[in-house]
């Protein structure tokens, strides 16, 4: 068993994928990783990440639209060469989206999934499934609907359910990116737990923060090609200006909010709420109750909270798709009824997809608008300050995911909505992405817009954030502005653990 | 009342198969009769929430039926001639959506039971999730869509229904291709295509509610056929 350390656990070597239409994806990639490794591969979205993932699990072989050449080898034995199930008995997969992982709608039920395609008995089952559950601490929600549980919970079924066949190698693809900080440091955990049992892990991730003390080595990738190789030391040590020039994002919190804040802008906007409160789906029940708060023009304001407090809930009643609240609603002073306000407060949701419909990104930008002389010059400028221009006749469905993210910005920053809801804009974004949605926030704010940002994401709010509101046990346990000394107050609200 | 009846898949199934069959051919008292059927079967297995809807449709078509009949105005006739149509699925409906709220997991065991291959066992679970899961997005569309002025039931709605329906079909697409890519990926990972006899941590019987209602179907079915 110890020479079997030395042989490398997975080999590729001088792999090239390209589509079908010749478009190269990896350009002569080998990597070679040791049994009881963690890797990460970043870099900048649409590296080619994901594809190094789906080459190990093997998922790229059975992708009629991909040309591979170069050898791929799993413990010595070509994964090509394997049929799907033989892989997914030594390969455990993670991915990024949970929602869309589920074949069931118990957890229960999931968790038994791998073992009833390999006929165990039923026995066996439920002791693999018991195993699982316990190590995720899942035992109380065996037979909840997964439906109604919280991304975190979703990401520890999704983890779980793979977990039951107890392979020794897993592969992760940004795991964190629907995850709040909290659930993120449980994962950073488990990790830690899997690589003491001496299990291979390799990751494509955005947050390094809470891999650089895991790591064994990180890959930088750009272009489809590894770049350049750092272990954990030369990663601690690069300092943040280099991590960003390379469009990774940072290895430790490191807090720049103390220059957000501008001079007050010419146009001002105030949006009042007295007495706010939030009704949750059955009768009787409060989300939120008594919110009362005021933010003027210029305020790019951070909404937190842990996951399922009613964030979003708020953000629905505030632009008006809900009217499951109580309270007053005031903009510039004049009371607003529900029916007027989804043209006072615009709210862009998590999801980017949803929320495309043109035929290209020019089109984008006119649904629901008319092109006439005063809009058309007012899209031009946007779509150069948030960088679009070069892709303004293109599909947005064939946009990277930073950005789609920004177009769905500048369609809701067309409208004459002086107020803009954002829920979670910069979940699974690279650094340059995230970078330029803050300076947009940044510069719109300036002009006299209220942006309130719904986000668990550190490296925004300090990028981006004037002013942070924290919800905790159905009120506002916290509303302070941020300044250079706001760091520490900051993290320890976003790690708070969930009630 | 308010715990539903707990029936094996199968007969579920069967159920949505036999009641299919039953609806062609039938005259309007017999479809009532299959309506009222299905519908307390519906009720008895949980569907409670839509019923109403159910016997909405059905009001309107005899109300359309009763206008039609006495004023001969080519609107009623029109209103009477196409809820014919929704009200013959109606009894399939109720059947088929006592079905798609079985828990995933139970229907697989089910048909594994029957011997079926894993490949449409896994497909037909897979389809049957699929019905919840377009709603949820087509809801999540329309939210944006109300936002930016091109709900169906806006100005623009009224004034150019086909860009609102291709404003909703766009994404819906993109949305579906992703989710049911990613649904494959998670299967094939999780040894979906392993050519082995699938188990289960369910144990599939029949219990005296399933012998009940088969029975009751087949007591049905007799009646109906002979009738005609």
């Amino acid at each position: 068993m110890t020479n079997k350390r030395a042989d490398p656990m997975i080999q590729l070597k001088n792999i090239y994928v390209r589509s079908r239409q010749e478009v190269p994806i990896i350009n002569n990639f080998s990597l070679s990783v040791a049994s009881g490794e963690l890797v990460v591969l970043s870099g900048p979205s649409g590296s080619g990440k994901s594809t190094i993932i789906r080459l190990i699990n093997g998922l790229a072989y059975m992708d009629e639209a991909l040309v591979i050449e170069g050898t791929a080898e799993m413990n010595g034995q070509s994964i090509e060469a394997m049929a799907s199930w033989e892989r997914s008995e030594r390969v455990g997969s993670v991915f990024q989206d949970p929602r869309s992982q589920f074949f069931t709608s118990v957890v229960g039920d999931e968790l038994a999934f791998y073992c009833e395609n390999f006929g165990m008995r039923p026995e066996t089952i439920k002791k693999r499934v018991h195993q699982a559950a316990i190590e995720q601490k899942l035992m109380t929600l065996l037979d909840h609907r997964i439906m109604t549980l919280s991304s975190g919970e979703k990401q520890k079924v999704a983890i779980a359910a793979v977990r039951v066949a107890r392979q020794t190698i897993y592969v992760l693809d940004e795991p964190s990116s629907n995850l709040n900080l909290a659930a993120t440091l449980q994962l950073a955990d488990l990790l830690g737990k899997w690589k003491a049992a001496g299990h291979t892990i390799v990751l494509a991730e955005h947050r390094l923060h809470y891999l650089s003390d895991l790591l064994d080595r990180m890959i930088y990738v750009r272009a489809g090609q590894a770049m350049r190789s750092f272990s954990k030391e030369e990663l601690v040590m690069l300092p943040a200006e280099q991590l960003a020039e390379s469009g990774l994002r940072q290895t430790r919190f490191i807090w720049r909010a103390s220059n957000n804040r501008r001079t007050m802008p010419q146009n001002i906007h105030q949006v009042s709420i007295n007495q706010l409160s939030i009704n949750g789906w059955s009768v009787g029940e409060t989300l939120l109750h008594d919110l009362t708060f005021s933010i003027r023009s210029g305020e790019v304001v951070m909404l937190t909270g842990s996951n399922g407090i009613g964030k979003t809930s708020l953000a629905r009643v505030l632009c008006g798709l809900s009217g499951k609240s109580e309270g007053t609603i005031m903009i510039d002073g004049r009371p607003v009824p529900r029916r007027k306000r989804s043209q006072q407060i615009r709210y862009v949701m998590q999801e980017a997809d949803y929320q495309l419909f043109g035929q290209s990104v020019w089109d984008e930008l006119f649904i629901g608008i008319k092109e006439d002389d005063v809009q058309v010059p007012r899209a031009q400028q946007l779509l150069r300050e948030l960088d679009l221009w070069a892709l303004r006749d293109r599909h947005p469905s064939t946009l990277s995911g930073g950005e789609k993210q920004r177009v769905t910005l500048a369609a809701a920053l067309m409208s004459a909505a002086p107020i803009i809801i954002l829920d979670e804009p910069t979940s699974g974004l690279d650094w340059h992405s995230l970078e330029k949605a803050a300076e947009c926030l940044k510069r719109e704010a300036g002009k006299g817009r209220i942006f309130l940002v719904i986000t668990h994401d550190y490296e925004l709010i300090s990028q981006a954030g004037t002013r942070l509101i924290h919800l905790r046990d159905r009120v506002i346990s916290d509303d302070f502005l941020l300044d250079e000394n706001s760091s520490a107050r900051v993290l320890a609200l976003l790690t708070q653990d969930e009630p | 009342m308010s715990k539903p009846l707990i029936l094996d898949p199968r007969t579920k199934l069967g159920v949505v198969l036999v009641i299919g069959f039953l609806i062609f051919g039938s005259t309007v008292t017999q479809l009532l009769l299959l309506f009222s059927v299905t519908a307390l079967y519906g009720f008895l297995n949980g569907v409670r929430r839509s019923l109403p809807i159910y016997v909405l449709i059905l009001l309107l078509y005899f109300l359309s039926d009763y206008f039609a009949s006495e004023t001969r105005n080519i609107l009623f006739v029109s209103l009477a001639f196409f809820s014919y149509f929704i009200v013959c699925f109606l009894p399939a409906l109720l059947a088929g959506e006592v079905l798609v709220r079985t828990p995933a997991g139970q229907l697989m065991s089910a048909l594994t039971a029957w011997h079926l291959p894993k490949t449409i066992i896994v497909a037909f679970s897979v389809s049957l999730r699929f019905v919840p899961i377009a709603g949820m997005e087509i809801r999540s569309i329309h939210e944006v869509m109300k936002q930016r002025g091109v709900a169906f039931f806006s100005r623009t709605g009224w004034l150019h229904p086909w860009r609102v329906f291709e404003c909703a079909l766009v994404p819906l697409m993109i949305r579906l291709l992703k989710i049911s890519d990613e649904l494959t990926a998670s299967a094939i990972t999780r040894g979906a295509e392993a050519p082995i006899r699938r188990t289960s941590v369910h144990e599939i019987k029949f219990h005296f509610c399933d012998y009940a209602v088969i029975l009751l179907l087949l007591i049905l079915t007799f009646v109906l056929l002979v009738r005609r």
